[in-house]
């Protein structure tokens, strides 16, 4: 089948891509669009899904390229911003351009052959992280030391949950094995890690404070860690009930239902929390990666059903 | 054919047009049968001939004629070791045309081809694009069975098949397809062979000519996933593994298909050398790799939109030299690439007497009296230079270096390190989307292999690698692979 030869790259690719969305865009509304962004990682692997069972709907296609058009655009005209800055924007050059570029030849070429580019470029990304932490350590005081570039901090930080969500997500249900599980409790015992790290470094527990407007990277990947755990956490409860209820299909249309409707509550949580703080240039990415979300949800659903009826 | 022999001579005379080349010798036997032998002058060995047919047919006592006289000569007369019944005239002509000698007997509507070839080809040399310090220095030749025999040779195994076909319309040029037919899956080899019968070409000169056929899209992609080599060592090695290779008469080297990426960096020294020292090497080349690629295409975006990277004392001589020169960084990495280019392409042109010339006037006239002229700065002279002697340690890949290098120039001078990383997501994309008869261009890297991750970065010792037999069709990602 050609669903065996998808690696789990390809939902690394989709959590990554997405939740990288939020270092361009995490100026003020940190939280809120990591959160929305997650979502979209959901639509984006609905139409994986979709795409390799052969029952793509075409609208959600053209959505889709639509929706990466328009973040592209987006993406260009941040990068402007920061063009002249000194420090620190690294990710902007990095991350932004393979991202779209993936993206866009998602929609092109399928997702198999940008897995496989997502898996190399993850590997470079990890020898990065790992550089990158080796070169920064204190090792008096066992704690990354404030020369860490902010944006490659973010990137640590999501790198893990991403792992962990894909891995799981593919690998977890319905398998006992108890080295995944492991494997991700590691990821989040390091993600925790990180976290207090950086709390440490600003004097403030990252858990009492509502996400605000975010200045600086460390900030700001803070609060893409807290959102992320909570995804990586929802997950693990999301896991638990699907197996429960649903049994061990993780293709089982009821349990991404289910999983639609988790992540849906948790961004309208986050949208009570900051509801129109949010700049106008970021409200219509927000809004229209909102309508992008729910239209591709929807044409899945009227694709199913009416494959049900016929 | 005819019973006559009259008139199969007369129309083989007018197949030919009467060539020059197309020898016919007219035998009147002890019986008073006629008989005749054809042959392509310079194409048999004429003392072969003289021995093995013309000498025997003439010295024998024959009381039978027609059919019966054919079969008795064909078992019991001639003494060549390969002797063949043919029974068209096609045949016969390309049969002749490669060097056997045709027989043909009156009142006999059949002929013979004897394998009498002895035609002129260039010896057995050490092959000059593949050099290596420790390996054989055999290389294919010209002559295809001369190199079916190299292979043999190296692989004494009954599961070497070789299977010959000709293509071409017009030249019907001899190809030799080799595969372990233990290893090869058969759909993957009947895949060549029918993609081999769908060629349309009318003239087969090179082994090139057959590359785009070979490949799974047919498009004119940057990479190939076509392999070319000129050792029969290399050849072998591949075959093991599960590939084909394509022998084209008249080209000395071989294809070999299915072809990955990682394989551009191997060489055989890697396999005759202590496995940390094949180690560094290999590193070294993936190092070298990216910096012919990148590295002007960088210096440009540095130069152009993110001088705040440089260090102060090294922008300050940035800063100097594009002061002090006419041209904008772009325009001055691009002028001196093309100028290298026709420099290397001249060079190659050139008979090797005046190749000190060509280096005389590169290091001279370009390299010093344009930065003192103040015509191109000497950090871009550099950072080009360094690009080119780092292009030369893969030769495989130069084609595709030389056209990504001008491609991330471009890209680097207009977008900078945005661009540079954008073109290197598209170019990855494509790489990682090309597949040949089903096997991922990219593997084992991705889709990640651990276990044939042995040769790929590093070379593991013998003794490890040989515990684990690769094969390029059960690769992950590849049609053939099963969970």
């Amino acid at each position: 089948m050609k669903n065996n030869r998808v690696t789990i790259s390809q939902y690394w690719l989709g959590m990554i891509v997405c939740s990288f969305y939020a270092v361009i865009f995490t100026d003020n509304t940190a939280s809120f669009l990591t959160l929305l962004l997650c979502a979209a990682a959901v639509a984006f692997n609905l139409f994986v899904e979709r795409y390799y069972s052969g029952e793509m709907s075409s609208m959600t296609r053209v959505v889709l390229i639509f929706y990466f058009i328009f973040v592209s655009v987006l993406s260009v005209v941040r990068f402007n911003e920061y063009m002249f800055k000194s420090l620190g924007y690294g990710p902007y050059l990095l991350i932004t351009p393979i991202m779209l570029v993936f993206a866009f030849f998602c929609a092109v070429k399928g997702l198999e052959p940008v897995a496989r580019a997502g898996g190399i470029v993850l590997f470079f990304l990890i020898a990065a992280l790992v550089y990158i932490f080796v070169c920064c350590f204190n090792y008096t005081s066992f704690t990354v030391t404030a020369e860490f570039s902010d944006n490659f901090f973010t990137l640590v930080v999501l790198l893990f949950p991403s792992a962990s969500y894909v891995w799981f997500y593919n690998n977890i249900i319905p398998d006992k094995n108890y080295t995944k599980w492991f494997y991700t409790g590691l990821t989040l015992g390091v993600e925790l890690w990180f976290m207090c790290v950086s709390a440490g470094e600003r004097g403030e527990f990252p858990f009492q404070r509502v996400p605000e407007v975010a200045k600086i990277g460390v900030f700001r990947g803070a609060d893409c860690m807290l959102l992320e755990l909570l995804t990586v956490g929802g997950l693990f409860i999301f896991a638990a009930v699907q197996t429960a209820l649903f049994g061990n299909s993780t293709r089982k249309y009821s349990s991404r239902i289910v999983y639609l409707l988790f992540v849906g509550f948790i961004s309208l949580l986050c949208l009570c929390f900051e509801p129109l703080r949010a700049t106008l240039y970021n409200n219509i990415f927000a809004v229209f990666v909102i309508l992008v979300f729910v239209l591709t949800v929807s044409f899945e659903m009227l694709q199913k059903s009416m494959n049900k009826n016929s | 054919m005819y019973n006559s022999l009259k008139e199969n001579i007369s129309y083989l005379k007018q197949l030919t047009s009467s060539s020059a080349d197309f020898t016919i010798r007219e035998l009147t036997l002890s019986n008073n049968v006629k008989c005749a032998v054809f042959t392509t002058e310079g194409m048999s060995d004429k003392q072969e001939l003289a021995i093995s047919v013309i000498n025997p047919l003439l010295s024998q006592h024959y009381g039978q004629e027609g059919d019966e006289l054919f079969d008795y000569i064909f078992n019991n007369v001639l003494t060549c070791g390969e002797i063949a019944e043919i029974k068209d005239f096609d045949e016969a002509l390309k049969l002749c045309m490669s060097g056997f000698a045709i027989f043909a007997l009156d009142g006999c509507d059949k002929m013979l081809s004897i394998g009498v070839q002895g035609f002129a080809y260039r010896g057995i040399t050490e092959p000059e694009s593949e050099l290596v310090q420790r390996g054989s220095r055999e290389g294919f030749t010209e002559a295809v069975r001369v190199n079916m025999s190299l292979i043999r040779r190296r692989m004494k195994n009954p599961a070497l098949v070789f299977e010959t076909m000709r293509v071409g319309s017009e030249s019907n040029t001899e190809v030799s397809l080799c595969y372990l037919n233990n290893k090869a899956t058969p759909s993957s080899v009947s895949e060549v062979k029918n993609r081999l019968k769908a060629c349309d070409l009318k003239v087969l000169l090179g082994s090139g000519y057959l590359v785009p056929y070979l490949e799974d899209s047919g498009k004119n992609e940057i990479f190939t996933g076509i392999g070319i080599t000129e050792r029969p060592d290399t050849l072998c090695g591949k075959l093991i593994e599960g590939r084909i290779g394509i022998i084209v008469d008249g080209t000395p080297s071989a294809l070999v298909l299915p072809h990955l990426f990682v394989e551009n960096f191997q060489s055989v020294d890697d396999y005759s050398n202590r496995p940390y020292f094949a180690a560094i090497i290999r590193i070294l080349k993936y190092i070298s790799y990216f910096v012919s690629i990148l590295f002007p295409a960088l210096y440009i975006a540095f130069v152009t939109f993110h001088p705040e990277y440089f260090p102060s004392v090294l922008l300050k001589n940035i800063q100097k030299s594009i002061d002090h020169t006419p041209l904008p960084p772009l325009l001055e990495v691009l002028m001196i690439d093309f100028v290298y280019e026709i420099m290397r392409e001249a060079g190659l042109r050139l008979p090797k007497v005046l190749g000190h010339a060509v280096s005389i006037v590169g290091a001279l006239v370009i390299g010093d009296c344009a930065v003192s002229a103040g015509i191109i700065g000497a950090p871009t002279l550099m950072a080009v230079a360094v690009a080119a002697i780092c292009s030369y340690v893969i030769p495989d890949l130069y084609p595709q270096i030389t056209v990504l290098r001008l491609s991330f120039i471009v890209m680097g001078g207009i977008l900078g390190v945005w661009g540079i990383v954008m073109l290197s997501a598209v170019v990855l994309i494509f790489m990682c989307s090309k597949s040949t008869l089903g096997v991922v261009f990219v593997s084992p890297v991705s889709p990640f292999s651990k276990k044939n991750m042995r040769d790929v970065f590093v070379r593991l010792g013998w003794k490890k690698l040989s515990k684990y037999n690769m094969n390029v069709q059960n690769l992950k990602g590849g049609s053939a692979y099963e969970e």
